[in-house]
Formats: C-alpha cells, structure tokens, sequence
C-alpha cells in the first residue's frame, strides 16, 4: 500500500505554500521516497538562500524532521541525488554532507541541475521505512 | 518502457511521443507534459496499475523557468494525494522540453 | 507493524572500482535493502588500473557498464536484474553512441531509462546509476 508521509511541519507543506503538486514522502514497499528537499523554513516554507553549505544544513535539518515523523532517520538513507547548481562545488558539499551520514553512508549520485528558485543544492532521496 | 521488480514498477523517462506511433510529438512544456502522461496513465491502466499508485514521479525540464507550465498540467493528472516529486532542469536531447519518469507500486 | 527492512553496503570485489573508499567519499558504491540494490553512480574508470579513461565515449560507456556489472556481481546481483537505469551524459550529442553501446549489455527485455545531460566533473563522458533485485 501506498502511505502518504504530511509535512511534519506546515513550512515543509509546498503545495500549500509553492502550488508544487506533491506530497512530501511516501511509504512503499518498505521504502520511504521523498520529494526533493529544498532549503526551506521548516516553519514558515520561507526560502533560505545563502551558501551551499547553509543551504545543505537546512536540508538535511529538514530531512531529519521528515524522516523521524514516519519512523525513520537520516541514518536509513538507501540512495540519494544530490543536486548541485554547479560542479565546481562538490568538495563543499561533501564536508557538509559527511556530517549528517557518518554512520554508514548511502549509495549517492551527485546531479549538476538547474535548481529551482535558483537554490544552489536539493537532496532527493530514498530511506528505508 | 516499464519493468516490474518487487514491489514497484519503475517507468523509463517518457517523453512527449504518440502512442500508438511512436512519432514525437514536440510543443510546449505544457503540451508535452500533457502527452506523456496521458501516455502515462494508458501504460499504468494495460500494467494493471494506475497514476494514483505512482509514489515517486523525477521530471526533467530543459528550463526551470518551465516549471510552472509543467505544474498545472501535472496537477490535472495526478490525484490527490499526489506521489512525491523533484523537479530540475538539465541538457535534454533533440530539443525536448521535459522527460518524466516515475515509480509506480505494482 | 511491518519488520523494518535493513540496509546492508555493498562493495566490488575489485578494490580499484571502490571509488568510495578510494577518494574516502561519503558514500558506499552500493546499497541493498530488502529486494533492491540501489548502485552510486559509476564513472568510467580502468579496471584494471583505477584510472579514469579519456577514451571516446563508446568506450567510456563499455567500461562504465561493465564495471557496473562487476559491482552488481560483486552484490550477488546480475546486469539482468538491473530495473531502472539513469545514464548522465557530458554532452547530449553522444546519445546515439551510448545507446549502440548501451544495447549491447541490455540486448533482451531492458530495464527502465532515463538519458540526459549534464555537467560532470573529472572530464568524465558519463555517469550511470542503477537500481537492481537483489540476487
């Protein structure tokens, strides 16, 4: 069966606040897929520009919020895409990214995307329930 | 176009193309959003499956700036509660404007 | 309640295709949790040598899938259990060439793909990603 995951916080609602046509995960088949995470206020859905590495904070504060509500953690992440709005700041995302999954990392691929709302990084990702 | 492993049946990226030919049919990232998952929801229903199993939808766009063109036509399709979805914009080949793929619960 | 499923990483045989543990990444070549190995994505890289090829993108291709053939056997897995195939090209014109190549490793009953462009780094020509059943 298909089970909806809310948004364990209204600022993580983007239907509500961006008219984005999505929920924020869903369990499956043992799985827990999750819509792109953007660096948004969890409270409020305002954006949070700023660096990459302030961006991947708030991201991954953001998945750890989501992924605690449906029984899950950041430590059960299977795959991860990790878009980055240019190349040439891998090295930075990886010294921000190695402080959230040090206990046991995931599979990773990192994608060089147009973003949107010109973020300069989104985690789209896959956990197990 | 579709395999079926486990629990899941995971759908290639479509692009906009007519069924039954096969011929591209290229437009708008509207138009072309609306065609594949028009596709989409005919390949769904022959799998015995249908868009309101799909769990995880990837949409690629030739521009951002498209997304919100993109937005409104997806949102007609999907029902509530829609799967989960990220969205960004890379080099798509031949001009097209927008490749979806997605995940779908056998 | 549902038997919560575990994840266990997944490494090649060959030490030279563990780019993870050779550029001490934050991430592991592979991960298998419950029907599913779910591959980092591969990079066209020597087996043989762990150098990265500069060949043309026919070749880089044929490395690239054959590595990840490895990695999969590696995991108890096959290419033939391969389900969904993502395949990132530097430049969008080598579509064709992937593809010639590409159907050579997945000739019968192909998995899902998705193709596209992108910038990758190292001068690399691709980078593809799977996820497979597990064995």
């Amino acid at each position: 069966m298909r089970e909806i995951i809310p948004a364990p916080l209204p600022g993580l609602d983007l239907r509500q606040h961006y008219g984005h046509h999505q929920s924020p995960a869903i369990r499956a088949g043992g799985l827990i897929f999750c819509s792109g995470m953007l660096p948004i206020d969890p409270r409020t859905g305002e954006r949070c520009h700023g660096t990459l590495t302030s961006e991947a904070h708030v991201i991954f504060g953001n998945l750890k919020l989501l992924l605690e509500s449906a029984g899950s953690s950041l430590d059960r992440l299977v795959q991860v895409h990790a878009l980055i709005y240019d190349s040439i700041e891998y090295d930075v995302l990886n010294r921000v990214y190695r402080q959230y999954v040090a206990n046991g990392p995931p599979a990773r691929t990192v994608w060089t995307a147009q973003i949107e709302a010109g973020f300069k990084v989104e985690l789209d990702v896959i956990a197990a329930a | 176009m579709a395999v079926r492993g486990g629990a899941f049946i995971f759908v290639s990226g479509l692009t906009a193309i007519d069924p039954h030919t096969g011929e591209r049919r290229p437009g708008t990232t509207a138009s072309e959003t609306h065609q594949i998952l028009a596709n989409l929801r005919q390949l769904l229903e022959a799998a015995g499956s249908s868009l309101d199993r799909v769990v995880k939808v990837n949409v690629l766009l030739h521009s951002m700036l498209e997304a919100p063109n993109m937005n409104e036509v997806y949102a007609r399709f999907f029902p509530e509660p829609p799967p989960a979805r990220t969205v960004c914009g890379a080099r798509l080949p031949d001009g097209i404007k927008v490749i979806i793929e997605c995940t779908v619960l056998a | 309640m549902t038997e919560k499923l575990e994840r266990v990483a997944i490494t090649p045989r060959n030490p030279l295709l563990n780019a993870s543990r050779a550029g001490n990444l934050p991430h592991v070549p592979g991960i298998r949790v419950g029907d599913y190995i779910f591959l980092s994505g591969m990079v066209p890289v020597d087996p043989q040598t762990g150098e990265r090829s500069h060949g043309p993108i026919a070749e880089q291709v044929r490395l690239t899938l054959s590595n990840m053939a490895h990695m999969l056997e590696s995991a108890g897995s096959s290419l033939d259990r391969v389900l969904r195939v993502h395949v990132v090209l530097a430049d969008i014109s080598d579509m064709a060439e992937m593809d010639r190549v590409y159907r050579e490793f997945f000739p019968v009953d192909p998995p899902a793909r998705t193709a596209w462009s992108m910038q990758l780094r190292f001068g690399n020509g691709c980078e593809i990603e799977c996820v497979a059943l597990a064995g």
